[in-house]
């Protein structure tokens, strides 16, 4: 068998013909080894997720984006579901391989991980819920079949994530700093002086399909969209929002900066559920 | 029975292995290109030319920074979207070859892969960056900027700081629509990645000249950005009190020609370029 593929693969078709084996055998046999060489591999690989220990299938992932998804994303995943004309924001189009809530810098496609966490998180503050009643397994498959509406996905790897060192302490002198920080980025030409959400470039403001989008308003108190924690916020401004105007801002800032950053939007959110719970020592003490 | 569906079985076969061969073969043709010395390679030049009715473009106000943007006052700005000179000349038009698999080593001119913004333009504003190599960006400008690409590339990079250099790898081949965020709805700019160097852009004569060029037959193309404006995007700035439009413009055009390159001369080729 194997003495077949060899003579088949140095291109001399007629030697199977001989054989015992089957013609068709052979050929169809030989036609895999081909796909195999050519490293198809790579839509295979686009036809899974691989979140920690689990393994999503896009086939599986079908059936539930069938059953849960389409409503609103739309049979060609492009955003364009039955319920999109009364949905503000709209549903994600997935055909643009562009995802808000990454770990990856700006430009780059997500990690398998990163859709899994917004499936499981929902979108605050949009019609997205929060899909965690669904099993990891079930959240899985559909990161793999989402994937497969991008050809991003099958022609490009993820960049690595940007690093989130661990958090330094919050003094009133980070506070201070981080709002020289805000300052000098001109982070308030959409998100104003006070991170009211109302600087001067708001007006002008679209997403990547053309849709007036509006700044996060930092005193509405809500979660963000790509989650809530002070290690979401770190990783919100360093990636930046990409199919948004939310640029990333990696490229100017140091971890420590970061950090000062987060200190002082986290005092914008004033009166907010997450400023007041913001416990500091372990809830036991 | 069993030897009909063995040949059945054989012209199945034979159809999936031959579609998997060419389909390789073609994937392989459009597959990388290949550096070899050009000892004595041809030139191609010649001119972008305007022909019938010069469209009018419209020039969008400036409504945000005119200290900035605006120093001489001039209240509007030129899209820069169709640039015709006296003679009919048609600058930032894009010529290159089309289907060259091997020929000299990239050496596409630096100032083509570092975008400036400066008084709230893009400078130049057609780039030509290898893809796989990196494009330089800047800000001459003390205001916020914010380089957001569309299409080949995704990267949205703020620019709050003057003078400073942001280095993007620009990993996929194709165009790259630029745009900034942070109010200058006229900023616009086209990024070409481009997998070999034969690439020019045409002088503000639409001349245009590639050298070393190996000989033989090629199929040579113009490429210019849309200039018109299908629809825009108008909102009113309640605060400002004036209508802010950013304009969605046309989809780009091409134009193709034969040429033959023989070793150590020059051909000429002639682009009439118009609005149909």
């Amino acid at each position: 068998m194997k003495k077949d593929l060899l003579g088949g693969t140095s291109g001399c078709i007629s030697v199977p013909i001989k054989t015992e084996i089957p013609v068709s055998v052979s050929l169809v046999v030989l036609t895999l080894f081909q796909l195999t060489l050519l490293g198809d591999t790579r839509s295979a690989v686009a036809q899974e997720s691989k979140i920690a220990n689990l393994t999503g299938s896009a086939k599986r992932g079908n059936q539930l984006y069938r059953r849960y998804c389409i409503g609103c994303h739309g049979p060609r995943g492009d955003g364009q579901g039955e319920n999109a004309p009364w949905v503000d924001p709209k549903p994600r189009d997935f055909t643009m391989g562009l995802f808000k809530c990454r770990s990856t810098p700006s430009g780059s496609i997500p990690l398998d991980s990163d859709l899994f966490d917004t499936i499981g998180r929902g979108i605050d503050t949009t019609a997205m819920p929060r899909w965690n009643p669904l099993t990891r397994q079930d959240r899985a498959d559909l990161v793999a079949y989402v994937k497969t509406f991008s050809q991003r996905f099958q022609e490009e790897q993820p960049d690595p994530p940007v690093e989130i060192p661990p958090e330094t302490p919050v003094t009133a002198d980070s506070i201070q700093r981080g709002k020289e920080v805000y300052k000098s980025l001109k982070c308030s030409e959409c998100h104003g002086e006070d991170g009211h959400g109302d600087g001067p470039s708001v007006p002008t403001l679209r997403d990547s399909k053309g849709n007036p989008i509006v700044p996060y308003d930092f005193s509405s108190g809500t979660r963000f969209k790509c989650g809530e924690s002070d290690r979401d916020l770190y990783r919100i401004f360093m990636t930046g929002l990409d199919g948004t105007p939310m640029p990333a801002y990696v490229y100017w800032l140091k971890a420590e900066q970061a950090w000062d950053l987060v200190h002082y939007l986290r005092t914008l959110q004033a009166g907010s559920k997450t400023q007041l719970g913001r416990v500091r020592v372990p809830l036991h003490n | 029975m069993n030897r009909i569906r063995d040949r059945r079985n054989v012209a199945f076969g034979g159809m999936l292995f031959l579609a998997v061969t060419l389909w390789t073969a073609r994937t392989t043709a459009q597959e990388e290109y290949v550096t070899i010395r050009v000892g004595d390679g041809g030139t191609i030049e010649g001119t972008v030319k305007w022909t019938g009715p010069i469209p009018k473009i419209p020039e969008l106000p400036i409504t945000k920074n005119s200290d900035v943007c605006d120093p001489q006052s001039r209240k509007t700005r030129d899209l820069e979207r169709l640039l015709i000179d006296s003679a009919g000349g048609v600058a930032n038009t894009v010529v290159y070859l089309k289907d060259i698999h091997k020929g000299k080593a990239m050496d596409l001119p630096s100032a083509r892969q570092h975008l400036d913004q400066k008084q709230c333009r893009y400078v130049p504003h057609i780039l030509l960056v290898p893809q796989g190599g990196e494009l330089q960006i800047r800000s001459s400008d003390p205001i916020l900027h914010t380089v957001h690409m569309a299409g080949a590339a995704a990267n949205n990079i703020p620019f709050p700081f003057q003078n400073q250099d942001i280095a993007v790898p620009m990993r996929r081949n194709g165009v790259v629509d630029v745009k900034c965020n942070a109010g200058h709805v006229w900023m616009n700019a086209e990024i070409l990645v481009v997998k070999h160097p034969y690439y020019v852009v045409s002088d503000e004569h639409g001349f245009f000249r590639l050298t070393d060029v190996p000989a033989g037959e090629y199929e040579i193309e113009a490429w210019h950005e849309g200039w018109g404006i299908v629809r825009e995007e108008t909102v009113l700035d309640v605060g400002a009190q004036v209508q802010v439009r950013r304009p969605i413009y046309s989809d780009p055009k091409t134009w193709a020609k034969k040429v033959t390159v023989r070793a150590g001369e020059t051909s000429r080729v002639e682009f009439a370029i118009a609005a149909q």
